[in-house]
């Protein structure tokens, strides 16, 4: 019980001290965070980005479907390429502050 | 190709796709009631669009010359850095190229994953001419909504505009709209484009992502989205351009493959379409810019209430049969 007790005040204030960033205007997220969130989503762009270079499977939301689309994949290498570069400002806007 | 037809379009591509009216909703209409279908349809029509795109783009790149090496140059700035701070981007063009990117993203996205679905389920000339009568809906709403907004914030501090504001909110008959616009800029309610957030700017993009229906003005939704958050005429338009210049080349550049294969004489009428629409887009952006310095939205939307009226009531009867 008084494990239980600690932890929820503890959770309780990391709650507050988020809400007080974000009131402030500091990013709440801290900086392994911003990369781990920016690595996956460009880890994700990337595999869409090869998904659509592949020809001769059934792409989704693309015409005709089993064809190579490269500009569906420049644009997914595009924004993995901004994942990552806003994963990296986003950690150096939370250690400046 | 017929070289009138050629020039014709290039002209309509290169004004109407600056000016807040819909260049993708005329391109479908006045082929529709000129019977050009045919035109459009055909393979020689791609190389077509391709140089009207990049023609557009290079009249935008052109005129904001400067503001693009500055914000290049701050770009690479706060790239190295990795922050946005006074120390490294001291007048914020860093952080602006980051806007226009994040601006960017969202119809780059929807435009490459949804575009040819979207024209194809919508790209029949009435629902144009519907789209466009949404248009000047949407840009009046927007105009009206606005003003009131800066009527009441010169009320509530208490400028001499409020006599104007008093008048016009009373009496709901608005004296001039240029000249409460310009009394309320008076009142410092316009936020700068350095004041937006990521989060406005992502905002303005998917706005600009509605563009890929026909009859959807790119420059005139994404002006009211950054009307929408407080920027003046002036700075919502001049964000709109920036943000169409990627967007716009992105779309000629990758097409450009489809020159390949073109004859020469199309080759040779596809270039001077790029021309004609360059120099059309040129002098149209530089009027727009001089135009929202001072005035309204008011005039295009009543242009696309009205033409997209007379354009749905023509194919509508078209349609019944009543005519040809």
């Amino acid at each position: 019980m008084l494990l239980i007790s600690i932890g929820g005040g503890r959770g309780a204030l990391c709650i507050m001290s988020h809400a007080r960033d974000v009131k402030k205007g500091r990013s709440p997220v801290k900086p392994s965070t911003a990369y781990l969130i920016g690595g996956i989503i460009a880890l994700v762009c990337v595999a869409l980005g090869i998904y659509y270079l592949i020809p001769g499977i059934n792409h989704v939301l693309a015409d005709p479907p089993q064809a190579q689309h490269i500009k569906h994949s420049i644009v997914f290498f595009a924004l993995a390429i901004v994942a990552l570069v806003g994963a990296r400002f986003a950690a150096n806007a939370k250690a400046s502050s | 190709m017929d070289p009138v037809r050629v020039v014709l379009l290039a002209l309509l591509q290169g004004v109407a796709e600056l000016f807040p009216v819909s260049s993708l909703g005329h391109t479908v209409i006045i082929p529709g009631l000129l019977g050009w279908g045919d035109l459009l349809r055909s393979d020689t029509f791609l190389p077509l669009v391709v140089t009207l795109h990049l023609g557009t783009a290079l009249a935008l790149l052109t005129f904001f010359w400067r503001d693009w090496v500055h914000l290049l140059r701050g770009g690479v700035k706060v790239l190295i850095a990795g922050r946005f701070t006074p120390d490294v981007d001291p007048h914020g063009y860093g952080r602006q190229l980051a806007l226009v990117i994040v601006g960017t993203l969202p119809a780059g996205l929807v435009g490459v994953l949804f575009q040819t679905k979207l024209e194809a389920l919508f790209g029949a000339p009435i629902l144009a001419a519907s789209f466009l009568c949404m248009n000047g809906a949407v840009l009046l709403a927007a105009e009206r909504l606005t003003r009131r907004q800066r009527l009441i914030h010169a009320q509530s501090i208490n400028k001499s505009s409020v006599t104007l504001g008093a008048t016009a909110l009373q009496g709901g008959a608005y004296r001039s709209p240029d000249d409460i616009t310009r009394a309320a800029d008076d009142a410092e309610f316009d936020q700068s484009l350095h004041e937006m957030s990521f989060v406005q700017a992502a905002l303005i993009g998917l706005a600009q992502s509605l563009a890929l229906f026909p009859g959807i003005s790119r420059s005139g939704i994404t002006m009211v989205a950054g009307m929408s958050i407080g920027l003046s005429h002036e700075s919502a338009a001049r964000f709109s351009f920036l943000l169409a210049t990627p967007i716009i080349l992105a779309a000629g550049l990758l097409e450009i493959p489809k020159l390949f294969g073109a004859g020469t004489q199309i080759l040779v009428l596809a270039l001077i379409g790029g021309v004609i629409a360059g120099v059309a887009a040129y002098l149209s952006v530089r009027f727009l810019m001089r135009y929202f310095e001072t005035k309204s939205l008011d005039p295009f939307a009543y242009y696309c209430l009205g033409a997209g009226l007379l354009a749905f009531g023509f194919f509508l009867a078209q349609y019944l049969g009543l005519l040809p």
